[in-house]
């Protein structure tokens, strides 16, 4: 993708003497139609394939973003003002809040610095917090991007910090705009998938077709993955039944287990009356809803967050901390489990939705699967896939799936999301606390 | 004709796809049906007789048993289905008081409702 600006990103800061960059790039107001044809089919020749940034670890990259990183709370306002005048060209926030170390916090900074849709990483400290930088810096040196921190205690302060922050993030997206792409086969994706604001509809038409999507998707070589186990409660044999060895269904057992300990301890009820009056009558019914999300196809691994997938097939991302119950809910909010799919190297996201989220994401792309017509129809604008038109128009479920398919090709290709261009960049990371995953939670990894 | 949907050949249940009265012909694909119920939009409807204790396909994977004998045609939902997972519902499903008084035909909103459809909402003795 090449860095577009926006009108919104004219909106230069107010104060002159802080040096307003002068050389963002210029372009296509909402950059849609002009992202260019990154993977657009060439005379009908390997129609599938994308085109993307490769990075050092062979990953490669949808967008080439400038990630903007604060280190600690104390530092999230600046990094936020850096960011602000470059947020539709390419310039996006993340952090993590906390002052005191956190090993899983660490491990999923790291992971996200270098996802491969980063090119670039500018870290912004306060200088007094107890986040370890060094060892995030060095990553990110051995992972070939440029980097920059800026320390504000060292630099001046506030203002100064803004300013050189800017002057280095404009910089950067005038080097990654004329960066070189190379092929990319669609098996070199990786794509994950939450729901959010779900409604009775959720699990008849926006997940089916997404687990439609996703079968494609594994038919072609991509890694895709689903997680919410506490949503999965009761699709625990069918999941393990689809595991591609015994070991593994064994260890999706353990973590719905864990699953379940970990919600009993918050009282959790799984099924409410609104979804009883929306028709849904079971546990195991409303989970089977969010299951179909995971499609068809055998599961070849459970990772946990920040494991990135070697290779292709349908994964199950284990997100229910391990332990004793420590610093409170698995995932406070949709944006937690899809940051925690991101640092798994997910370069795009497909969110189903019936009552009308409109959340994006930082670094990643996510298209917006609405499964209730009259929710489209009010927000069309935040959604990409009106999957209420099962209903509504009685199209197939296979067609609205083929749709999707579609609109993660364009995606991968450049094309910007309703989200990515209305600039959302919705980003969370909290404390937790999670063990490695267990030696038969990837069978195939010795085979390939 | 009312619109219902199946998602999976082997589910023995559809979903209504608009508001369906007792008595309105049903059709998804070649299979045809009489509603035998008011079944309210987005609910399940037997496409197969469903023995007592019989499975309850849904995504073409059980969602719970019958409690008796389901008529093809019928509505399917709490007072015919129950969860296959006593444990999770059990503690879900337990009637609270606001729950309790609210079945009391006194503060009953919805006059026109031929069964009291969430059985949670039964006062125990």
């Amino acid at each position: 993708m090449n860095p577009v600006s926006h009108p919104a990103s004219a909106a230069r800061p107010q104060n002159g003497s802080m040096g307003a960059p002068q050389d963002a790039p210029q372009g296509d107001p909402l950059g849609i139609s002009q992202n260019g044809p990154l993977g657009a089919p060439q005379n009908g020749a390997r129609k599938h394939a994308l085109q993307g940034y490769l990075r050092a670890d062979g990953r490669k990259g949808i967008r080439n973003h400038v990630s903007v990183v604060y280190l600690v709370e104390c530092a999230h306002h600046v990094a936020r003002e850096i960011t602000w005048p470059y947020r539709h060209a390419g310039a996006h926030l993340i952090g993590f809040p906390g002052c005191f170390s956190n090993e899983y916090a660490a491990m999923m900074m790291e992971r996200l610095c270098l996802h491969p849709n980063v090119g670039a990483v500018l870290l912004v400290s306060l200088g007094c917090e107890c986040f370890q930088r060094e060892p995030l810096q060095e990553k990110i040196r051995e992972s070939g991007r440029p980097l920059e921190t800026i320390v504000i205690q060292q630099n001046g302060g506030t203002l100064r910090s803004i300013e050189d922050g800017q002057r280095w993030v404009a910089d950067q997206l005038a080097v990654l705009s004329k960066a070189p792409k190379v092929d990319m086969a669609l098996s070199e994706l990786v794509i994950g998938t939450t729901c959010g604001g779900s409604d009775s509809l959720s699990g008849v038409t926006a997940n089916p077709v997404v687990g439609l999507a996703f079968d494609r998707l594994v038919d072609d070589g991509a890694a895709v993955m689903f997680e919410e186990l506490g949503e999965l409660i009761g699709c625990d044999e069918h999941m393990a039944e689809r595991a591609v060895s015994p070991g593994l269904a064994d260890e999706i057992r353990g973590a719905m287990d864990k699953t379940r300990a970990y919600y009993q301890h918050f009282g959790h009820g799984n099924i409410g009356d609104g979804n009883v009056e929306g028709g849904l009558t079971t546990i195991e019914e409303k989970s089977i809803g969010a299951y179909t999300k995971s499609g068809s196809r055998p599961i070849v691994g459970m990772i946990k967050p920040g494991d990135v997938p070697e290779h292709g097939g349908l994964y199950l991302m284990d997100m229910i901390p391990d332990g004793p119950v420590k610093f409170g809910l698995p995932d406070v909010n949709d944006t937690a489990e899809i940051v925690e799919m991101v640092a798994c190297g997910c370069h795009l996201i497909l969110f189903t939705t019936g009552r009308g989220s409109v959340v994006g994401s930082a670094l990643a792309p996510v298209i917006k699967i609405c499964s209730n017509p009259e929710t489209y129809r009010n927000m069309e604008g935040d959604m990409d896939i009106n999957a209420g038109a099962i209903i509504d128009e009685v199209k197939a479920p296979a067609d609205v799936a083929d749709a999707l398919y579609q609109q993660v090709l364009a995606t991968a290709a450049g094309e910007h999301t309703k989200s990515e261009a209305l600039g959302h960049q919705e980003f969370l990371l909290w404390y937790k606390s999670m063990e490695p995953i267990g030696p038969a939670c990837l069978p195939l990894r010795q085979a390939m | 004709m009312k619109r219902i949907m199946k998602l999976v050949a082997h589910d023995n249940i559809a979903i209504a796809f608009e508001a369906i009265q007792a008595g309105d012909a049903l059709r998804f694909e070649d299979q045809t049906l009489v509603a035998l119920d008011d079944i309210p939009f987005g609910h399940k409807v037997a496409m197969a007789d469903i023995p007592d204790r019989g499975t309850v396909f849904r995504y073409g994977v059980p969602i719970g048993h019958a409690l008796h004998d389901i008529p093809k045609g019928s509505h399917v939902h709490s007072h015919n289905l129950a969860t296959n997972f006593l444990d999770h519902q059990s503690h879900v499903v337990e009637p609270t008081p606001h729950a309790v008084e609210s079945a009391s035909p006194a503060v009953e909103p919805t006059p026109p409702a031929a069964e009291p459809t969430p059985p949670a909402v039964e006062p125990t003795p």
